[in-house]
């Protein structure tokens, strides 16, 4: 039988052997998200809303990671806001104040109520706590 | 395409699989992984994302070690369309289908048998949990997805699966999602 390796075309040449867990935030093109695990674990998807979900440990009350969904569109807009820097990798705490902002004009606009917002700022605030202590980097992706 | 008897997975082939079709034209629908999500996967160490996929998806990939494993997609408590969010510049995702399975086991790869042809083994089940795959139906998918993993029968496969997670379970009805009523268009199986 193949290894999954060889099924996949990530044969490594003689004694080397698969990678090692490195925590390093990698863009998945298929969902468009960006995923970051500080541990490899079955984590608990814990969704907060449309653009960011929170990464549990499966049996302990600890965050191990997240993932960013509609990661073009972030990115996009982001790089034009921070023109500069569109070419380097972008700190992803950037992205979630970015997004946390962008909840706040949901409100004014009408499309989120108040007490919607607080609970969500809270919870990116959790997210923003965890990627400042991490250093998560996004890389640029093709837009 | 469809097959009127329930099918079993080749465990000698891990990267297709067969699942329960949300099409009511038909009752079985065969799946590719994508193969930038698994070489991503294995490129990053990551042995519990591929343990779930051979085990909680795939579930027949052991070749000789009397290891439990699952039905994988072809008994799902339910399937919804539609995530609800951008996905890649803003273009429609209503191709997308999640499914929903109840395990109650899990996999992984121990370390030192990391990524070798002996098959996944038993982990740690997430606490209050569900588990979600997300495939993709979607021609244009199918064939980018056939042609980078080397499968040349496009016309044999019907979705490509992208991603999967344990997912926090509803209070309400822990056999579901949390959120399950908001967070998709529809349930349709």
């Amino acid at each position: 039988m193949k290894s999954i390796l060889e099924e996949f075309g990530l044969s490594y040449k003689g004694d080397q052997k698969a990678k090692a867990f490195v925590p390093k935030a990698r863009y998945y093109s298929g969902m468009d998200f960006l995923l970051y695990l500080n541990e490899d674990c079955s984590y608990r998807a814990d969704r907060v809303d449309s653009s960011l979900t929170l990464l549990w440990h499966p049996s302990k009350d600890k965050l191990v990671g997240l993932k960013l969904k509609g990661f073009l569109a972030i990115f996009k807009a982001l790089s034009e806001i921070l023109e500069s820097e569109s070419a380097q990798s972008i700190p992803v705490v950037k992205m979630l104040r970015f997004l946390e902002y962008s909840l706040e004009k949901c409100v004014a606009d009408g499309a989120l109520e108040r007490f919607e917002l607080e609970r969500l700022r809270e919870r990116y605030e959790k997210a923003i706590e965890f990627s400042e202590s991490e250093h998560v980097t996004a890389e640029p992706v093709l837009v | 395409m469809a097959s009127p008897l329930p099918p079993s997975n080749d465990p000698s082939i891990s990267r297709l699989v067969w699942a329960r079709s949300p099409h009511p034209s038909r009752e079985y629908d065969k799946l590719i992984v994508s193969p930038e999500t698994m070489k991503g996967y294995i490129d990053s160490g990551l042995s519990a994302k591929v343990g779930e996929y051979l085990g909680l998806i795939h579930g027949n990939i052991w070749p000789s070690n009397n290891i439990e494993g699952t039905a994988g997609l072809l008994d799902p408590v339910a399937i919804f369309k539609d995530i609800k969010r951008p996905m890649r510049s803003f273009n429609s995702n209503e191709d997308v289908y999640i499914f929903v399975t109840n395990p109650g086991i899990n996999y992984t790869y121990p370390i030192e048998d990391k990524f070798s042809g002996e098959g996944p083994s038993r982990g740690e089940v997430p606490q209050n949990s569900v588990f979600l795959v997300y495939v993709e139906y979607n021609q244009e998918i199918i064939e980018k997805a056939c042609l980078e993993s080397g499968y040349s029968i496009t016309e044999e496969v019907d979705g490509v699966i992208h991603s999967w997670d344990w997912t926090f379970a509803a209070d309400d009805n822990p056999s579901l999602p949390a959120s399950h009523n908001t967070r998709f268009s529809s349930k349709v199986w």
